[in-house]
C-alpha cells in the first residue's frame, strides 16, 4: 500500500506478461542491471537445469520449452529485484504463462513445481505445435464472432485483453481465413511468434497425461499479504491454485485479463508495474482503465538502455512517494 | 491545451521523442510506440478529464484541435 498525492491508500500491481515477451539473450542483459538479479536467476538455474537437457543460463540453445522457464525465471528475477528495492505489490496478476511466475512470487508454486508442470505443459502443447497458430486482433468478441459465423472457422478466444483487444488460436487454415477477413474490415491484427498455440480446448483429452507428467508436486502456502487475481478462472483464490486441476484449466482455458485488471482497479490499485523484458501487459493493461490518477510503470523496454528504463521506473515511482532504494551498484 | 502541455505529457509519461515536437509532426514520427501511446492518451485524458482516443498518424496540431474542441 502507498499513499497517493491526495492522501489516499492505493495498491500495487505487479503484471507478470506471457511468452511473447522472450528474447534471445535476455537473462545474460539481466544481469547486467544487478548482481540481485543475477543472484536469483543462478538460484533458479540451480533448480532448473536438474529437470532440463539445456542450461537456463545457457542461451546460446534455444527452444521453446527452455525458452518458456526463461521467460518465467525473467520475470521472477525482476519481481524479486523490485522487492529488495522495496517495492512490493498488494496483487499479482499474470497473463498466461505469466501466471506460473505469479504463483511462484505468491508462494503457490516452488521453482520445482513451475519445471515440472511447465516442462509437461510444454509436452501437450507440441502435440500440435505445427497445427495451431495465435493471432491478436484489435476487435470485440462480438466481432470475431461474427466473422466465425461468416466464414465457418472454429477458431477460439484466448485471451480477453481489454474491450477491443483479443487473441485466438486456431488451426492454420482458420486463422489464414479469419485474416484475411480482418484485412478487408480494416481490422488490425498481428501473429503471435510463439510455437504452436495454448488455452486451447483441442488439449483436453491430455489432462491425463498432464497430471501424469507433472509428476508429484508439493503446492506451498500462499502468502497472506499478497494476493493473486487468477486471469483463468476469475473469482479463483490462491488455495484454488494449489491444485493440479487447476494449472491444466490454465491450459484448455482463455486468459481473462481484462477482467483481472479490472477487479485489481475495483480494489483500489494505484500503480501498475510490469515485470517482463518487454512491457507488454502494461499497454494493454492501460487499455481497460478509465479511472484516472493510476500510475504505470514498465520495468524494461526493448531497445531501451536497461539501467536507464529502470532508473526512469525509480524516479516515477519515488516521484509519487513510494519509496524505493537504488540498489544498482550492488 | 498547447504546445507545452503536450511537451509536458511526454516528460510525464517519459517517452523521450526522436524529433522536436511541433504541430506539424504525427506521433508516429516522434517515435512513439504502442506503449507510449496507451501511456500518453491515459495521461492526456486524465489532464482534460474525457476519454479520447488518438491514432498514430495524426499530427499533434490534430490532436491539440481535437482535445481542445471537445474540451471546450
Amino acid at each position: 500500500m502507498f499513499l497517493n498525492k491526495n492522501g489516499e491508500e492505493k495498491k500495487t500491481v505487479f503484471l507478470f506478461p506471457g511468452n511473447g515477451i522472450h528474447q534471445t539473450g535476455m537473462l545474460g542483459r539481466l544481469c547486467t542491471v544487478s548482481e540481485d538479479i543475477r543472484s536469483v536467476l543462478e538460484d533458479l538455474a540451480d533448480v532448473t537445469d536438474k529437470y532440463t537437457d539445456t542450461a537456463l543460463m545457457d542461451e546460446t540453445v534455444e527452444e521453446p520449452a527452455i525458452n518458456q522457464l526463461r521467460t518465467v525465471a525473467s520475470e521472477i528475477a525482476i519481481c524479486k529485484f523490485w522487492e529488495g528495492c522495496g517495492l512490493s505489490a498488494d496483487i499479482y496478476i499474470g497473463h498466461s504463462l505469466g501466471e506460473y511466475a505469479a504463483a511462484y512470487c505468491t508462494g503457490i508454486l516452488s521453482a520445482e513445481a513451475v519445471v515440472k508442470m511447465l516442462t509437461a505443459r510444454n509436452g501437450i502443447l507440441s502435440i500440435s505445435q505445427d497445427k495451431l497458430k495465435m493471432c491478436a486482433l484489435s476487435c470485440s468478441e462480438d466481432e470475431f464472432k461474427q466473422i466465425q459465423s461468416e466464414k465457418g472457422t472454429n477458431a477460439e478466444i484466448a485471451a480477453y485483453n481489454s474491450k477491443n483487444k483479443i487473441t485466438i488460436v486456431g488451426i492454420h487454415s482458420d486463422i489464414d481465413v479469419i485474416c484475411a477477413e480482418l484485412r478487408a474490415r480494416k481490422i488490425e491484427f498481428f501473429p503471435i511468434q510463439v510455437n504452436g498455440g495454448s488455452h486451447s480446448l483441442i488439449y483436453k483429452p491430455y489432462k491425463e497425461q498432464f497430471m501424469s507428467d507433472s509428476g508429484d508436486i508439493e503446492f506451498g502456502v500462499p502468502c497472506t499479504d499478497k494476493e493473486i487475481i487468477s486471469t483463468v478462472i476469475p473469482g479463483a483464490g490462491a488455495k484454488d491454485m494449489c491444485t493440479k486441476d487447476y494449472w491444466f484449466a490454465h491450459i484448455i482455458s482463455p486468459v481473462h485479463f481484462s477482467d483481472a485488471v479490472c477487479t485489481a482497479v475495483d480494489e483500489n490499485a494505484g500503480m501498475f508495474v510490469d515485470l517482463g523484458v518487454s512491457p507488454n501487459t502494461l499497454g494493454i493493461a492501460i487499455n481497460n482503465v478509465k479511472k484516472p490518477g493510476i500510475k504505470w510503470i514498465p520495468t524494461v523496454r526493448v531497445g531501451q538502455n536497461y539501467r536507464k528504463q529502470i532508473r526512469d521506473s525509480f524516479e516515477t515511482i519515488s516521484s509519487i512517494g513510494v519509496p524505493v532504494i537504488d540498489r544498482f551498484s550492488k | 491545451m498547447n504546445l507545452q502541455d503536450i511537451k509536458d505529457v511526454f516528460k510525464e509519461c517519459k517517452v523521450t521523442p526522436e524529433v522536436e515536437i511541433t504541430e506539424d509532426v504525427t506521433l508516429k514520427e516522434l517515435g512513439v510506440d504502442s506503449l507510449d501511446m496507451a501511456m500518453i492518451v491515459y495521461e492526456i485524458n486524465e489532464r482534460v478529464d474525457k476519454e479520447l482516443e488518438f491514432e498514430a498518424d495524426q499530427t499533434v496540431g490534430e490532436v491539440l484541435e481535437y482535445i481542445n474542441n471537445v474540451s471546450e
